[in-house]
This record gives C-alpha cells, structure tokens and sequence, in this order.
C-alpha cells in the first residue's frame, strides 16, 4: 500500500514519463508532494526509492539543494514578504515587524503561533509595494495597519 | 575503424584514435594535466575544473578531460595562462579547507598538496573565516569521512553509481555548504568501501583501518596478488620490512582481472602476515632433532600405502611442483586429498570481483594434479582424509582463514591422527592440543611463483618480502630440506 494517494501516483507516473531520464522527474514530484502535505517527509523519500526506484539519495541531493522544498512541518498560514530594495522603501520592515509582534503575541500566551515569517526576492509587483504572500495569496501595499486586519482574517 | 587524428600536443604532432579526449592522450604521451575529479574507471564529470589547458586560437582555457581531440587542433599544457589557472583552481579549492596536513593520512599521496608544491599561490587572500563542516564521520565499517578536507570532485559519488550501483553517497546541499554524505547517516555496506580512500584525490575519505598508524612516505611497495579469492587481484603491498611488518594493500590495475579495483575482504589478506600472527622458526627445533627430522623418520618408517597428503588450495604452482614430485614420484604416495571449506559456495560471484572459492590457487592445484595423473574436480576432501586410517598425514594448510570458518575445527581433528605435519604460517596451530610436528610457512607476500585464477590467468609474484618470521620456508624449500634429511638418515644407515 503506497502512501501516495493514488491521483498522486497518477501524477508521478506522468512525470517519470516525461524525461529522458527518471532521474529528471524529482523535482516536479517534489513539487507534487509539497502541494499535497506541506512538506517532504523522509517516508515521502523511502516511498520513493521503493516504489519507483528513485535513489533516497538523489532525492535528498535535490531536496537539500533547494531551500524552498520544506524538510520541516510547516505552520498553517506561511508569509513571504519581499525584503528587496522598492518594498523596503516603502515600509515593509515596518510591516514585517508589525508581523513579528502578532507571531510574538501568540508565544506570549503560551500558544503556537499559525504564522511563520520570511524574508524573499523581488515578487514581481513593485507597483504595490510592500508586497507579501500568505501561502498562495497576494496582498498589495501592506502596510502595518493593512497587515493587522489580513492577520485577523487567518485567525489572529 | 581506428581512424587515427593528428593534434598538436605542446608542439609536438600527436596520433591518438578517434574520439580519445586530450586528458586520454596526454596521459599515453606521459604529459602530466593536473586534475581531481577525472578518474580512468568513471566517467567524466568535469566538475572540478582543474585540468585546463590552452587551446591555440580559442579565446579561454578548456578542460582536457573532456574535450575530445580533433585533426590539427594545438594544446598546450605548460604555457603561463595555465599555470595561472591552476594557481587560480587551487585557491578556490583551499578556500574553506581545513589544511590539517600534519594530522591526514592522506598526506603524501595527496593532489592537492602535490599540485600546490608545483604551482601553489603560498600567500592567501581570504579574509572570511572558513566554514565549517561536519568530521570524522562514520560513514561504514571501513571508512571516515572529513567533509572539510572534500574538494567535492564527485568521484566517490560516482563510484557508488557506477560501480557499486549502491547509490549511497550524494552532494547534499549547495555552494560553499555543499557537503558529501549518505541519506539520513546510513552506513555504506558493501564490499568495496576502501577503494573510495584509493580514488579520494584528497584526505576526506580515510581508511579505518590504516589512519594514524603511519606515514605513507615511509612504506615499501611491492606488487603481488591478493590471495582472498580465486579472482586474484593484482595488488601492491605496502609494509616496513625492516619491522617485518605489513600495513595495507592496494589494487594495481590490471585490465585482464581486476581492472582498478579490489575488495575489502582481500585488503584484509595482510593481517595474518604479521609477525604476532605468525609461526616461527622456534617450533622447527621443539624437539631435539629438529620437525623436519621427526617426520623424515616417520616416512622412513611407514610405508607409502600408510602415508596421505592433504592440500590446501593457496599454495603456488611451482610448490604444489615439488610437493608432489618428491610425495608422489619420489615417494609413491597415492593418498592425496584436497582441504577445502565444507560450506564453500564455490561458483558464488558478487558480479563485481568476488568469487565464492576463497582459495587464491585452486585452478593451478587442479593443474598440477592432473600433470601427476590425480585429476579431478575441486571438492573438499578432509572427511576422506580422515576416513583413510593413515599414519601419516602430511597437511598444507590454509592460510586465509576469513573464508574458512572450519579451521579449527578441522585441526582439532587433524590432531587426533597418528601422526600430523602441519605446514603452516598461522601461529592458532600452536593452540591445538596433539598437533605435535608444525612447519613454518612463509606467507603469500614472501614467496616466488605463480597462480592460475578462476580463469585460468596465469600471474607471477615475482618481488617478495622477506620473511616476517625467521627460519620460514617454502614449500620447495621445505621438501629439499625434508629430502636432505631423509638422505642422512639413509646414509647414517
């Protein structure tokens, strides 16, 4: 019994089709697997090499080399915030401390806070600076009144 | 069909066939082109982009390993651009290593040193510390890993892609973090873990087995062939006769047997050569007239119906020679019986280099049986020899005792027998209760001769060492002096 759902065998198998080597096919179903749970897991890994031959280790080469394929449980809502040089001028440091605050709060309490907090490159959307994503959601000029109310809607 | 092309090769016209690379070429001319990650029995990676060399009429340096030669192209390999390259190379490969020479045992058999005596910058411009990574890991039974040391050529990856076809070692991150290193610290488990310290060109992979024990620039090396198995690797053994000791062995290339590699179980052969494993000169005058002595008497007394041979296949050819000329011929003892381990799975291959049969001569043993009209197939016979009610037994024993689990038993058993001479070098014989006449043998590394292989590869020992123990003999040796004593013993008569 894998422990791939069977739609995302289905995927693999297109993958693993798709290259002139198998080997090729490790990072979109890496891509496949982090869609699907949130991160890569070593019995993700394991499963891989038994069921369809992909060395653990070439798998781990891909995985370690690319620091967004996530090796650890991620939180709920995951922020991108772009550090790059329009958005820093226009205040996202502000903002991203207005974040860390929220986050800070929820530690405060003894709780575990929903969010995590990144720093990334440019997101293509200097018009709207500061620009951030939450999982796959994207917010323009967030500033540290703006980010208070997005917050509160993933439950802040 | 070998289509021959022409190239210039600093200056000089060069023929290689079609599609050998310059690095290939270079080497047949005894050109020397620094490199790290090219390795004869791997592919290429051309990772490490050392062995630059100057292509006349191109604007920048190509790498020689993988620049295959063309009719009329010009390289040169000393010019001051590539020199300058290598210097460049070096730099960068030593940015974040740890040189800590003192304490490698890669150290004089190392590249990058080596490179470095020739065209080292000796001044370094890096003002960041250096980063830090993982050392002395326990990687599997044989090795250690320093993953500061790793210049990360790639070759002990593809070695475990390669050769192996284990897989078991990747390229872990990147940049200036890159790291060699197994999935989730699993151990390498096969059989061929030292032959990554032979292909390392630096100090990252060590032996467990030879670090710290000593200098390379201090060991003699003298080629031979490993007795683990019927393969029969050609190797090089590296030891300090004047302590009549031996450290390691490494494989020697040979195309026909081994190729460049060799296996673990056979770099263990030279253990048992070592002075405190062995049996000495002191047993041959336990008693007062000598063990030579003692059993020419006990020839002179039985006749040959009551005489037996009991043979070891890890002799060599020329012993086997004289052991059955004088026995056999000379003698006219019919009762030979082969001494092979009873749970042998002889025709077992591990499709790489190791044969089930662990005896290094068994083909040149069946040959000279058959020269003496004793043909027959390999089997173990030591339950027929027991079986045979003879007075005498005459046994050559085993010397590598790692595939052969009943040894011991076997001796006990032996040692029940009338009358047992055991020809040996393993100092355990001493320990068997009953085992009375014991002569020692020189091991494998001290004798002359040759072997057969599975195949039927005929391979000469030809530069031994001198014996660890003193008053060890050949097999040869042994029969003159057991004739010499025989022949006294006539003439007293």
């Amino acid at each position: 019994m894998s422990v791939f759902s069977e739609k995302l065998q289905d995927k693999f198998k297109h993958y693993l089709a798709r290259y002139e080597t198998r080997r090729s096919a490790i990072l979109p179903i890496l891509h496949e697997i982090q869609d699907e749970y949130g991160w890569i897991q070593p019995e993700h890994i394991e499963s891989l090499e038994k069921e369809y031959g992909l060395a653990k280790v070439h798998v781990q080469e891909v995985v370690s080399f690319y620091s967004m394929y996530r090796t650890e449980k991620p939180r709920p809502y995951r922020i991108y915030f772009c550090d790059n040089i329009v958005c820093t001028l226009m205040g996202a440091e502000k903002t991203m401390e207005k974040i860390r605050k929220v986050m800070k709060s929820y530690e405060d309490k003894g709780l575990e806070s929903p969010f995590s907090l990144e720093g990334v490159p440019c997101l293509g959307v200097c018009d709207g600076a500061p620009a951030m994503l939450v999982n796959k959601e994207r917010y323009l000029r967030v500033d540290s009144e703006k980010v208070e109310e997005i917050l509160m809607k993933y439950g802040a | 069909m070998n289509e021959q092309v022409t190239f210039k090769l600093n200056g000089k016209d060069v023929s290689v066939p079609k599609g050998w690379t310059v690095m290939e070429a270079a080497r047949r001319e005894n050109v020397s082109i620094p490199h790290f990650c090219w390795h004869p029995g791997l592919k290429i990676a051309g990772v490490c982009r050392f062995c630059m060399v100057e292509v006349v009429g191109r604007p920048k340096l190509e790498i020689a390993c993988n620049l295959p030669v063309t009719e009329g192209l010009e390289i040169n390999t000393k010019t001051d651009v590539v020199k300058d390259a290598h210097k460049w190379g070096l730099e960068f490969h030593l940015i974040n290593h740890p040189l800590d020479c003192p304490i490698c045992d890669q150290a004089g058999e190392c590249k990058l040193q080596d490179y470095y005596m020739e065209v080292g910058k000796y001044k370094s411009q890096m003002t960041r510390p250096k980063i830090l990574k993982p050392k002395a890991l326990d990687v599997g039974s044989e090795l250690v890993l320093d993953t500061e040391r790793c210049i990360l050529c790639s070759r002990c990856v593809r070695f475990e892609e390669e050769v192996t076809k284990t897989n078991a070692l990747g390229i872990f991150s990147r940049g200036d973090r890159s790291i060699i290193g197994t999935y989730n610290e699993e151990k390498l488990k096969h059989n061929y873990q030292e032959n990554q310290v032979d292909i390392c060109p630096v100090g990252a992979f060590t032996s467990k087995r030879f670090r710290f024990k000593q200098r390379v620039w201090f060991l003699t090396q003298k080629e031979s062939i490993c007795p683990g198995c019927s393969t029969g690797c050609r190797i090089s053994v590296h030891a300090k006769p004047q302590e009549r000791r031996y450290f390691r062995i490494k494989p020697v290339l040979d195309k026909e047997v081994n190729g460049y590699w060799m296996c673990d179980i056979g770099r263990r052969t030279f253990e048992h050569h070592n002075l405190e494993n062995r049996l000495d000169s002191a047993s041959l005058v336990k008693r007062g007239n000598g063990e030579l002595a003692a059993l020419a008497e006990q020839l002179e007394a039985s006749s040959p119906r009551d005489i037996a041979l009991l043979v070891s296949a890890q002799y060599l050819n020329e012993e086997y020679q004289s052991f059955f000329e004088f026995f056999v011929k000379e003698l006219g003892v019919q009762k030979v019986y082969q001494w092979r381990e009873p749970t042998e799975k002889r025709d077992d291959f591990d499709n790489i280099l190791l044969r089930g049969d662990r005896n290094a001569n068994t083909q040149g043993l069946m040959g000279t049986l058959e020269t003496f009209g004793l043909s027959r197939n390999a089997r173990n016979e030591f339950d027929d020899c027991l079986k045979s009610k003879s007075k005498v037994v005459i046994a050559l024993c085993p010397e590598i005792t790692s595939g052969f689990p009943s040894l011991g038993t076997h001796l006990t058993q032996l040692a029940e027998m009338p009358f047992v001479s055991l020809w040996t070098c393993l100092i355990e014989a001493t320990e068997i209760k009953g085992l009375e006449n014991l002569i020692p043998m020189k091991s494998f590394f001290e004798k002359k001769g040759t072997t057969l292989n599975y195949n039927k590869v005929e391979r000469k020992l030809e530069s031994p060492y001198p014996s660890a123990v003193f008053g060890a003999l050949d097999v040869s040796e042994a029969v003159s002096a057991l004739r010499s004593e025989m022949r006294k013993m006539l003439g007293k008569d």
